[in-house]
């Protein structure tokens, strides 16, 4: 891998988009965080753990992509 | 990707590099390079505290017949020598070893969100505190093994209160560590460097924060429950008032194997980085070791009950999760055939690093197919909570994870301090260590083999020979750490030869393009990847 000489901009727009994007992409890894940790607890309440791990699993999933693609795109 | 001539050195000088010094400068910093010096020292510190109550461990199991220790004291030594080796030594040394690394391996000037950085880290000391605390409040230490398993863990004193909340700050902790982590790699890559151009280091890392936020909200929930289990009146797992025990071990295993991978991941990604370096070629199937990561990673998720193939299950389910189990051997066996194949014609030399890396290799397979072997229901049965786990778990980790950190640190030490490590000693560290390793840990399989229990501080006079042995090797290996311990001291003194921008032939990754020690500001300015 190189670096070539000659170098990329991080400017003060780019600065604050970028800003942007890492608390966005933040919020998005916390709110998983989050859902794990209620729904871990909250599953017991719902009856079979199955269904509360698939309701989570699925629920993961689904931002994992949303998380993901989001950045694909922007490439 | 194409190699970079050795005098190629891109970096920026210090002008910036006003920060406090002394104490306040650990305190308040925000720099990924001190970050991650703070957890590399926390988590060797652990590893010694550790280190202590696992030599406690084997002092008292030299010989049948209590010692030095009485049982209960024991078994807090063996629950808190598993918490504080997990949660205090590894996994904070994988994150030290992110913070120093990711940010210049993917030219950032930084990690995303340096302030939550520096709070990521100043959780551990107090967590550890607690952990290490819980050992003198009264009823001592936490003592129902380091799964925590009800109904011990709903009887016992305030020691397990205290582990509890340690657990919760460390799960906080890694949390935070890990979107740090995931919004740096996704967000602040150099122009140029694809998500298929990146190091596997950094690959590996990805794949375990993402790890890290889906389980160890799972725990701190399992372990929130157990909170409440015991001092409010609700009853998940007291079978007293209704609850069912078992569901700890189901909650419990979803975080624990998938824990697992988060301790071993980041040890791949070093060895990835390491066995190409001294072998003088590219990384053999870049792309199918990053497929293979993510799929060791899936597949981590649909196992959690091998752990627990005696507490009743259904046929189908005993299948289910021994076949699967069974399947991640493909995408580790991927990795181990690349690794090898790397090597294949390369021009291999044999510095520290490497004969670390290497060391991990066998080791590390060895433990991965006593894992297969107890991945077989009727063989799990047998072996089930025997001497025989212990050992297949010790390889893993301590093989697996701490030779491949030992291979890092001496891989990129030249760049953090700007000294070459002593080869001569770090050669002897190897050995020591390897040798001792093996004399400690390897007669545990017989010893499980023949039905000792694990967790026990006394034992049938048969055992005695074995764990004679199994004791000295220990004694043996935590001595020749403190080979590794002067080895470190002697680089950071500058007591050495200095160390250019890149000391190893093979280098290809960004951090060797700059000067060492590399400077405290690091691609302010982004570099352009090629």
């Amino acid at each position: 891998m190189s670096a070539a000489g000659k170098s990329g901009e991080r400017g003060d727009n780019g600065a604050t988009r970028q800003r942007r994007a890492n608390v966005r992409l933040a919020l998005i890894l916390a709110s998983i965080a989050a859902a794990f940790f209620g729904g871990a607890i909250a599953a017991r309440y719902m009856g079979g753990l199955e269904t509360g791990m698939s309701i989570l699993g699925f629920v993961a999933f689904v931002l994992l992509i949303f998380a993901i693609a989001r950045n694909v795109r922007d490439r | 990707m194409s190699s970079v001539p050795h005098d190629h050195v891109i970096g920026h000088d210090d002008a910036h590099g006003h920060h406090p010094t002394g104490i306040m400068r650990w305190i308040t910093t925000t720099n990924h390079k001190d970050i991650g010096t703070l957890y590399l020292w926390f988590s060797f510190v652990m590893f010694l505290v550790g280190g202590t109550m696992a030599l406690t461990i084997r002092t008292e199991l030299f010989e049948p017949g209590l010692q030095i220790v009485n049982p209960e004291f024991f078994n807090s030594l063996t629950t808190l020598h598993g918490l504080i080796m997990i949660f205090g030594a590894i996994m904070p040394a994988a994150v030290g070893f992110a913070n120093w690394m990711i940010p210049m391996m993917i030219g950032a000037p930084d990690m995303a969100f340096a302030r939550m950085n520096n709070w990521s880290f100043w959780l551990l000391p107090f967590a550890g505190m607690l952990l290490i605390g819980s050992l003198f409040v009264p009823g001592g230490g936490a003592a129902g093994g380091w799964t925590m398993y009800p109904p011990l863990s709903v009887q016992m004193g305030m020691g397990m209160d205290l582990t509890i909340f340690a657990i919760h700050i460390m799960g906080a902790s890694s949390i935070m560590g890990s979107i740090n982590i995931i919004t740096t790699i996704l967000n602040m890559r150099a122009p140029g460097m694809t998500l298929m151009k990146m190091p596997l280091f950094c690959w590996a890392w990805l794949i375990t924060a993402y790890l890290l936020i889906a389980v160890m909200p799972v725990l701190a929930g399992a372990v929130t429950m157990l909170l409440t289990d015991r001092h409010f009146g609700t009853s998940f797992f007291n079978a007293a008032g209704g609850g069912d025990p078992v569901l700890f071990q189901h909650v419990f295993w979803f975080f624990g194997h998938p824990e697992v991978y988060i301790l071993i991941l980041p040890a791949f990604g070093i060895i990835s980085e390491v066995i190409p370096a001294f072998s003088r070629k590219p990384l053999f199937g870049y792309a199918s070791m990053v497929y293979a990561l993510a799929a060791i990673a899936i597949l981590s998720f649909l196992v959690w009950a091998h752990h627990m193939f005696t507490v009743g299950m259904p046929t189908a389910g005993l299948l289910f999760f021994m076949y699967a189990t069974m399947l991640i051997a493909v995408p580790t066996g991927v990795k181990v055939f690349n690794w090898v194949a790397t090597m294949w014609r390369g021009a291999i030399t044999f510095e520290a690093p490497m004969l670390f890396a290497l060391g991990f290799l066998f080791l590390f397979t060895l433990g991965g197919f006593t894992g297969l072997v107890l991945a077989i229901v009727p063989v799990d049965v047998q072996l089930q909570d025997t001497y025989y786990v212990v050992a297949h778990f010790h390889y893993v980790m301590v093989a697996g994870s701490l030779f491949a950190f030992f291979a890092g640190v001496y891989y990129w030490i030249p760049k953090w301090t700007g000294t070459m490590y002593d080869e001569r000693i770090a050669r002897v560290h190897f050995w020591s260590s390897l040798i001792a390793f093996n004399v400690a840990f390897f007669p545990m399989h017989f010893l499980g083999l023949a039905g000792m229990p694990r967790r026990i501080p006394d034992y049938s006079q048969q055992f005695t020979d074995w764990n004679m042995v199994s004791s000295i090797g220990a004694f043996w290996f935590g001595l020749s750490q403190l080979i590794f311990l002067y080895a470190v001291l002697k680089c950071i003194a500058g007591k050495g030869a200095k160390a250019p921008a890149k000391p190893w032939e093979g280098g290809t990754t960004l951090e060797w393009t700059l000067p060492s020690p590399a400077p405290y500001h690091t691609f302010e300015t982004p570099p352009v990847v090629k």
